[in-house]
């Protein structure tokens, strides 16, 4: 059995801690520091508006996604999904050692062998034009269906 | 926080869910119900292991595992609402109705 | 250092050697251009390792009794092993008559047959766990490939419209399950069936709880929608009807498969103390199954359907055997084989047929087919004979164990409703032949390869070999789960 239920103690959150607050201090750092180095002229209309050139925009933009950008979100949510299990591991690394090593080896093996599966199909091509034409090709049309029927 | 509170509120969750489910006719807010009721259940699991206090944590390595089979099955379940709108642009569940008898 | 769980790799050989497959399947179809002259040799290299595993385990537990590894979670038996060894037999029949399928789908095939692998693993597992978070992966796992294979590659509206309703449902069945799971782990504090099994014996006021007791009723509720029980079944017709001809056979059989698994282990372990609590809903299910699937096959139109609805009446029947209980599961065991083969046979036919990725068999295209093609009219009226339970094919020897277990398990009026129902069942299995021998039509001549001629032929053999010399598979069976 696993060992679990090992109490937490404050000690334990110190490295949460430090980690918050080294993300707070490089944000607290790096953006006034930008603001002080950049130059900014007066904001003048044409600067606020969204294309300085060009016509201009009578309609609000679409707020839907377009579906081609579906297959990246996806498969994003799936890889960081599969994190979660290294999380479990990571929390336990010392005690399970050798074991622990060994099984999470085996399970990334599966998720490399997927992403390469993934990326050889070019669903992570970011060209969409060029993809769905990978993807008629790989894919049968009805009637290529019917001929082996 | 007694147990009762998690229960009532996973219990509000998955009636949610069901409620949508046969309330919602668009396929991709089907898909978000039955994801709402796998939620009220990963609570449920989580909020139980609290209360039996259980040592070999099983309701949360379960609630880990369910989280997974669901990011996969939203991914499976948009592709196949996808596939449904690119042949019949419509994801109307009502409009599924070629097969009958 | 923490005790690591007993690592037993002979306990999950087959599935082992299932995985490897799925995974090598989809290396080669994404690195080779010419990987479809590769896919023949990959699928029979790794049924033959699926059935070298079967054999070791076989040989592991003659050894040294049966054994649970991976911390409780896994048993290696005989009865583990002869539904896997059904599952194997199911894919490959299923691969024989299926194959044009796979090569129909182009450099997509190598998908299509890495899914088959992947949900065998899955429905392989449920089989084997005895612990209820296996049980749920191994039952998502297979639907979750399922769903997609119903997908895969189409553009027929019929098609896609059974994928989605096969998903939708499925995964609400999934959610019904697994809220069960929770409740059962409240009211328990367990999820091994050996804990629960110690908390119903130990507990003499049995399901006094309601929150337990609903929590094991919508457990067997999302089994028995993965079998299409009547009322869970309202899936069946339509993905039968619309899922792609070469492989809507093995989803079918592979899911009932799973499913009966978990539901025999569940009245051996974690529910037998309490047999009685559930004996009289699931004789109830049976016995709804069996009648509604009866009759609503009558009035069908499509072959197909047909075949779904005489799918929910055989999931009746199997629950017949399963609702009374018990250790020796021969009967229950030796019909799901005989049933899932011949479906899988059938469906191999109508995929001839009507075309690989086709959907809907309306029987019309069957008039005339005796003269068009007479082994395939005479195997198709064999298969149907055999669903049907006529005496000489396997149907009716399992059909008769499933009657006698459920008689002398004090179930007299199920066996009636059976017995009643299954002679009104010959009406629509018969109808479908007199369309082809006694009815003209100018369909569709079908061609037959040498795959699924060979898978066919098996399948007929079969079916008329242990219909009319059963004995020695029921010795063996018999002395392997004594």
């Amino acid at each position: 059995m696993l060992a679990t239920g090992r109490r937490m103690t404050l000690n334990d959150y110190l490295p949460a801690l430090v980690m918050f607050l080294l993300a707070v201090g490089f944000v607290a750092v790096t953006l006034p520091l930008s603001r002080l180095i950049s130059t900014r002229g007066p904001a003048t209309p044409e600067k606020e508006a969204p294309y300085e050139c060009g016509i201009l925009p009578e309609v609000e933009p679409a707020q839907r996604f377009p579906v081609k950008f579906y297959l990246v979100a996806i498969l994003f949510v799936i890889f960081d999904v599969e994190i979660i299990f290294l999380f479990a591991w990571a929390a336990n690394f010392p005690e399970l050692g050798w074991f622990g090593v060994t099984t999470v080896g085996i399970f990334t093996l599966f998720v490399l062998e997927t992403l390469l599966y993934v990326w050889r199909r070019g669903a992570l091509d970011w060209n969409v034009r060029r993809r769905a034409r990978r993807f008629a090709a790989a894919s049968p049309t009805p009637q290529a269906l019917e001929d082996a029927a | 926080m007694t147990l009762v509170q998690f229960l009532l509120l996973s219990s509000l969750l998955f009636s949610l869910g069901v409620y949508g489910l046969l309330a919602r006719r668009n396929a991709v807010m089907i898909l978000l119900s039955v994801e709402l009721m796998l939620n009220a259940v990963n609570l449920n699991l989580v909020a139980f292991e609290a209360w039996i206090r259980d040592a070999f944590a099983t309701g949360n390595v379960f609630a880990i595992f369910m989280i997974t089979v669901a990011a996969a099955e939203v991914g499976i379940g948009l592709a196949i609402v996808i596939l449904i709108f690119r042949n019949r642009a419509t994801a109307n569940v009502d409009d599924f109705e070629l097969m009958r008898g | 250092m923490v005790e690591t769980p007993e690592i037993s790799l002979v306990a999950i050989l087959p599935e082992l050697a299932l995985t490897v497959g799925a995974v090598v399947v989809l290396m080669v179809a994404v690195s080779s251009r010419r990987a479809a002259t590769y896919l023949p040799w990959i699928a029979g290299l790794t049924v033959a390792a699926t059935g070298a595993g079967l054999i070791a385990q076989y040989n592991d537990v003659a050894a040294n009794g049966f054994s649970v590894s991976y911390a409780g979670m896994i048993v290696l038996d005989n009865q583990g092993i002869v539904i896997r060894t059904v599952m194997l037999a199911a894919i490959a029949v299923a691969l024989l008559v299926g194959w044009r399928y796979v090569t129909g789908l182009g450099t997509r095939g190598g998908e299509a047959l890495s899914l088959v692998f992947l949900s065998a693993v899955g429905f392989m597992l449920m089989a084997s766990s005895i612990h209820f978070m296996l049980l749920f992966l191994g039952l998502e796992v297979g639907s979750i490939s399922l769903y997609v294979l119903a997908a895969l590659g189409q553009r027929a509206k019929r098609a896609d419209e059974a994928a989605m309703k096969y998903f939708l449902l499925g995964s609400v069945a999934s959610a019904i399950f697994l809220y069960g799971v929770a409740l059962l782990y409240a009211g328990t504090g367990s999820l091994t069936y050996l804990g629960v099994f110690e908390f119903f014996s130990g507990d003499t006021l049995v399901f006094s709880d309601g929150l337990l007791s609903a929590g094991v009723a919508l457990l067997f509720v999302g089994l028995l929608f993965k079998i299409a029980a009547a009322p869970f079944h309202s899936w069946a017709p339509d993905v039968y009807q619309g899922a792609p001809a070469g492989i809507v056979g093995y989803m079918g059989a592979a899911a009932k498969i799973g499913a009966i698994a978990a539901l025999l282990r569940f009245v051996q372990v974690p529910f037998q103390s309490v047999i009685e609590s559930i004996q009289v809903p699931l004789a109830a299910v049976a016995a709804f199954s069996v009648v509604l699937g009866t009759l609503y096959a009558i009035v069908q139109q499509d072959l197909r359907r047909v075949l779904a609805y005489s799918g929910v009446s055989h999931a009746g029947f199997l629950l017949m055997g399963i609702a009374t209980g018990g250790v020796a599961e021969v009967q229950v065991l030796f019909y799901l084989a005989t049933y899932v083969l011949v479906l899988v046979g059938a469906f191999g036919i109508v995929s001839l047929l009507e075309g690989s990725g086709s959907a809907g068999s309306p029987i019309e295209n069957w008039k005339g087919l005796g003269r068009r093609s007479p082994f395939l009219a005479w195997s198709l009226t064999v298969f149907m004979l055999g669903m049907a339970g006529m005496p000489a094919t396997a149907g009716f020897i399992g059909k008769f164990g499933i009657f006698t277990r459920a008689w002398s398990g004090d179930l007299e009026w199920l066996v009636i409703v059976g017995l009643l129902a299954s002679v009104a069942a010959f009406f629509f299995y018969l109808r479908v032949v007199v369309a082809m021998f006694f009815e003209d039509g100018d369909g569709k001549t079908p061609k037959l390869g040498w795959p699924a001629g060979i898978g066919i032929g098996l399948t007929l053999v079969i079916t008329v070999g242990l219909g009319l010399y059963p004995t020695p598979l029921l010795d063996v069976l018999t002395a392997a789960l004594g």
